[in-house]
């Protein structure tokens, strides 16, 4: 039994060492070729705007589905898309803004609906930006967090070691998901014209699906800041397949009414964003150009609606 | 709890700690079973009522029927026990799929049937002990197994949690003598039960989860798919199910191996089988045991005129598909199987390739042994077509899509994942011979410790978390 145990534990703990050490290898092709890189080039753009913008946040459903210049001539104010990957977590892209907010700002927030599940503390794109991208952004862990994205690390060490021994491929980067895919506002743009590609809806979800309570309280939280920096929070839901969005109902009615328990509720009916599955691209979130399009519609819409009441009931 | 989850990498070695601290069996027992109930708990707790349920009927019933003399009383301790665990099944399992192709059927007939439906979630692995419950009752009735009055020990084997949710389906008298034994640890064993269970997250995460990860998109738009893109598919999933299923048992019987329980074969390397017949005794062994021995066999087997046979052996393949969904497709799976099983029945070659091995002793595979192969894995890849599509109609579909004119273009896409297939196909050949593919004992420590370090790494990049094994859903 010693034996066993003590062998066990040495292969563990070189093993360890091993894939910790890993995590120092340097993955230059994230920085310059994945859409990851994009992130300092966001967040250096929104610290240095100026007031009164608007500020989108969200995962991919809002950098790979909306349409900021519409929405800039529309309020003729900036519009900053500091939206990414669902992959950051909505804790995350949450922190990253506050601090960042000021009085006449609009923050649009469009999570997806996994946020409020398991990927509200992020997952293995925010484990690569904080190794190799954005190395500042370790500040906003805390030990639950990090204890969190733990097999996430060793997964992203383990992966940049086997690259580096040549056992896994380097995924070849498709155009649409690089660091130059973004206009000036933070939108991906260059998939807008391209035909939708082959890909599966999400699958359907069990009644009564288990909801994440931190990214509940971590968003009321994030709504109370904004309100005390004097700017307006609007939550909007995203825009989603419509496939996906029926299989995902039950998880869509449980955000949709814990929200209500706590007066975040979304600012417009979540099947207003349930979209014709012939509008996306490569995924149920990812909208092809027309997509954009009617999706930016609708949210300016929304907008028009909940800005021009706004002043009213919080004044 | 997912074997391949961090819950399960805390779990496994804090439980295997509590458990070789006992000094008894009986407290190891126990040990087992609270273990075994945190395991299965951990996906849905409101479940447990049913595994304990069951366990405590049959326990009763088997307790009962071990005294019983009259054949009356037998028979209707036996009915209680079928009743209760196939009830069980039939109402979480079945109902609505019944209820549903009868409301179907009914108002095709002009006839509204006001059936109501109850949506119910399926527990997680209750085809899998059911049968072994029932396995139990039933081996006492025919007198081949004394009942035991070890309630902890009886619990324990039921809830055992390496083979819980998918197998293997163990018999009582293979594993549940084994927790009346005082266990010793053994070196050579655990270690085993070690590279076992490598060997299984390998084929898990490494090939099942990005098989799956190519075929899903094709099985999602096959109708906008050239013809050889879907033979892929096709492909990508044989091997998803193949290395997601026995990844799972390879990692049941290490995870056992360590507790120092010994459990049955499930899968005998299965894509080298030679003619289908050769592939039932290779595939889900523990499954396909079961409809023998207690479906087949009470049926008269083949001692029975040609006729009854081939009814008999129908009956086992369109059970065998009904047990593992709810859905026509699984039936038409079944059906499809015992077609190709007809003409060996019918000829008398179904047990031609019970002795020999495929390949024999070479390392190259006679003509007649590569051709045997091929043909039966393209046939049994056919089949999983019915088996993963949601409806009779995609199936229909997909295999139509399958024989377009475009099945002869070279796909320019989805070719990522025949690479690791070639090498999964080559390991196991040449290790074919071995107690279990990953047998490199012989080989210097260092030299094993670079394999075992390289299969970690390789699992930890590809490891991602929520990924679940097919066969819970049955």
């Amino acid at each position: 039994m010693k034996r066993f145990i003590a062998r066990v534990l040495t292969f563990l703990a070189c093993t360890a060492v091993v894939v910790g050490m890993s995590s120092f290898i340097p993955n230059p092709m994230l920085v310059e070729r994945n859409l990851l890189g994009a992130l300092p080039d966001k967040i250096q753009r929104l610290t240095e705007s100026s007031s009164p913008k608007m500020v989108l946040i969200g995962g991919s459903n809002v950098s790979f589905g909306m349409n900021s210049e519409l929405l800039a001539n529309h309020f003729r104010q900036p519009v900053h898309n500091t939206a990414l990957h669902a992959g950051l977590g909505l804790k995350f892209m949450l922190e990253t803004c506050t601090g960042k907010i000021a009085e006449g700002d609009t923050v649009v927030v469009m999570p997806e609906y996994s946020q409020f599940q398991e990927g509200y503390e992020g997952s293995r794109e925010l484990v690569a930006a904080l190794c190799d991208v954005y190395p500042e952004g370790r500040k906003t862990l805390d030990l639950k967090q990090s204890l969190h994205l733990f097999p996430d690390f060793c997964s992203y060490s383990a992966t940049k070691l086997c690259q580096r021994l040549r056992l896994v491929q380097k995924t070849s980067v498709s155009r649409v998901y690089t660091r130059d895919s973004f206009n000036q506002y933070g939108d991906a743009v260059l998939h807008w014209d391209l035909p939708q590609t082959a890909f599966s809806d999400f699958p359907p979800k069990a009644p009564n699906p288990k909801l994440n309570e931190e990214a509940f309280i971590g968003l009321r939280e994030f709504k109370e800041h904004v309100d005390s920096c004097g700017a307006k929070f609007v939550l909007l839901p995203p825009s989603l397949k419509a496939v996906s969005f029926e299989n995902q109902k039950s998880l869509i009615d449980a955000i949709t009414k814990r929200l209500a328990e706590q007066n975040t509720e979304f600012d417009a009916e979540c099947k207003r964003y349930r979209m014709s599955d012939l509008l996306f691209f490569n995924t149920p979130y990812h909208l092809n150009g027309s997509g954009v399009e009617q999706r930016t519609v609708k949210v300016i819409e929304d907008l028009d609606r909940i800005l021009t009441v706004m002043p009213e009931t919080s004044g | 709890m997912l074997f391949n989850s961090v819950e399960f990498a805390l779990f496994l070695p804090i439980t295997f700690s509590v458990f070789w601290l006992c000094r008894h069996q009986v407290s190891r027992n126990f040990v087992v079973l609270i273990a075994s109930y945190i395991f299965y708990g951990w996906w849905d707790p409101r479940f447990l009522f049913l595994i304990i349920a069951s366990s405590a009927i049959d326990y009763c019933v088997g307790l009962t029927l071990g005294k019983a003399r009259k054949s009356w009383k037998r028979n209707l301790l036996l009915g209680v026990s079928l009743c209760a665990n196939l009830g069980m099944l039939g109402v979480f399992k079945y109902y609505d799929f019944f209820t549903e192709s009868l409301r179907q059927a009914a108002s095709q007939a002009g006839i509204e049937l006001g059936l109501p439906t109850l949506n119910l979630v399926l527990p997680v692995g209750i085809s899998f002990y059911t049968f072994q419950t029932l396995s139990y009752t039933i081996d006492i009735y025919r007198k081949q197994l004394e009942p035991t009055k070890d309630a902890v020990a009886f619990f324990a084997f039921v809830a055992f949690f390496p083979q819980l949710v998918a197998g293997p389906i163990e018999r009582a008298s293979h594993l549940l003598g084994q927790f009346t034994i005082e266990k010793k640890f053994e070196y050579e064993s655990a270690r085993e039960g070690m590279c076992r269970i490598l060997w299984g997250m390998f084929k898990k995460v490494v090939i099942a989860d990005q098989c799956g990860a190519l075929a899903n998109p094709i099985f999602a738009n096959y109708e906008s798919m050239p013809g050889s893109v879907l033979v892929l598919g096709a492909i990508y999933f044989a091997i998803q199910i193949y290395c997601d299923f026995s990844g799972y048992s390879d990692i049941a019987i290490g995870t056992a191996k360590l507790f120092g329980f010994e459990l049955m074969e499930n899968f005998k390397l299965p894509y080298f089988s030679r003619d289908p017949a050769e592939f039932w005794r290779r595939w889900h062994v523990s499954l396909s045991g079961w409809f023998r021995d207690y479906i087949y066999v009470p049926l008269g087997g083949s001692r029975v005129s040609r006729w009854v046979t081939i009814r008999n052996t129908l009956i086992v393949f369109l059970v065998s598909g009904l047990w593992h969904g709810a859905n026509w497709t699984f039936v038409c799976w079944g059906f499809l199987h015992w077609l190709y099983f007809l003409p060996l029945l019918l000829l008398g070659t179904n047990r031609r390739n019970v002795e020999s091995e495929s390949g024999g002793g070479h390392l190259i595979p006679s003509i007649r042994d590569m051709t045997g192969m091929t043909m039966t894995f393209m046939a049994i890849t056919l089949a999983w077509v019915f088996f993963r599509s949601p409806t009779f109609a995609d199936s229909i579909g997909y295999i139509g899509g399958m024989l377009d004119p475009s099945l002869f273009s070279m796909p320019k896409v989805y070719r990522s994942g025949l690479l690791w297939i070639g090498v999964l196909f080559i390991i196991e050949w040449i290790q074919k011979k071995k107690t279990f593919v990953l047998e490199i004992s012989r080989l210097p420590t260092p030299v094993r410790w670079v394999i075992y370090a390289l299969l970690v790494l390789l699992c930890l990049s590809h490891y991602r978390a929520s990924s679940e094994f097919i066969y819970f859903q049955f």
